[in-house]
């Protein structure tokens, strides 16, 4: 495949620029200091996190109503990529809240529903990775992503409706200009990634299915 | 159990260890920010844990990814080895 040295190269130069937005062309923040910086990659990476869990969603929907395989891959994938923006959100949302609160973490319900929402994702992936390629797992893990991705909506409502310690929709109206000029940027090089690991994840699984039929089929020409 | 299967393991209690200091911290209650303001004050050097920070985390995420092709290409040989014996067995027997 010769797109993923483009891909890989425009996505990390990508980063690289918003890296410089965020470091250097942001304002400090009056009260965070240096830890609202984290803000720029946090955020969107909550974003990319929904974005792949709802494609997991579409994904097993499609694959639960006609039972193709590559339905299945790519809410494998779709899955996969949400977790890795999950994880990136699990670890520097602790490094702000340190900053800004004084501890790691916080039971509080913008954290903890994030968090047991990369925990149900996280029992899909476990259940694919170890529990086997039968169909069987492939409904159960469908089934799962189903009920896991409306859990979206209570991990974005989480702050308003139970009113606990997270940031609330800076985004919309809280930010200056210059802050909204290092955070769209940043969204645009962590979808570039979004994409790049959906592209290689999704070809990875597909190719493996093509790989197990055409060995299927040459043992029982063999056979003949 | 498989060495893949072990390194998915080793990876899930990473995670779930990376994550048990930070689910046993206590908080003190803090009213929530809803905007933020900048200032003009300047902490280059105070921030240079998030450089690190972040270059680990795209570090591994772009690794992730260049495993992920190159384990593609392999995959990809071995569909085309496995497309041609095929053709030729088909071949053979008519």
């Amino acid at each position: 495949m010769k797109l993923f040295p483009v891909m890989a190269v425009v996505g990390a130069a990508a980063v690289a620029a918003a890296h410089y937005l965020t470091f250097i062309v942001a304002p400090m923040e009056r009260t965070m200091g240096a830890a609202q910086r984290i803000f720029y990659f946090h955020v969107p990476s909550a974003w990319l996190c929904y974005l792949g869990f709802i494609l997991g969603f579409v994904g097993s929907i499609v694959y639960l109503y006609n039972r193709k395989a590559k339905a299945d891959a790519f809410a494998l994938a779709a899955v996969e990529v949400g977790l890795c923006f999950g994880l990136i959100v699990l670890l520097t949302g602790p490094l702000w809240a340190r900053a800004a609160w004084g501890v790691w973490w916080k039971w509080e319900p913008r954290l903890t529903s994030m968090a047991l929402l990369f925990l149900i994702f996280a029992a899909y992936w476990v259940l694919r990775s170890f529990g086997g390629r039968g169909e069987g797992v492939r409904r159960f893990a469908a089934v799962l992503a189903v009920f896991g991705a409306p859990n979206i909506l209570f991990v974005h409502v989480a702050v308003k409706k139970w009113r606990g310690d997270h940031p609330d929709m800076v985004v919309s109206n809280g930010l200056t200009s210059d802050m909204r000029l290092a955070l769209y940027p940043s969204l645009l090089a962590l979808l570039i990634v979004f994409f790049l690991l959906l592209h290689l994840r999704y070809r990875a699984h597909r190719d493996a299915l093509t790989v197990q039929a055409i060995r299927r089929r040459l043992a029982r020409l063999r056979g003949i | 159990m498989t060495v893949k299967t072990m390194a998915r393991a080793a990876a899930v209690s990473l995670g779930l260890a990376l994550l048990a200091p930070a689910l046993a911290q206590d908080a003190p209650p803090e009213a929530a920010k809803t905007a933020f303001e900048k200032t003009e004050r300047l902490e280059n050097l105070r921030y240079r844990h998030l450089w690190i920070a972040y270059g680990t985390i795209w570090l591994v995420v772009f690794g992730f990814a260049f495993r992920t092709w190159q384990r593609s290409e392999r995959t990809a040989k071995e569909l085309d080895d496995l497309k041609s014996r095929l053709a030729d067995l088909e071949g053979r027997n008519g």
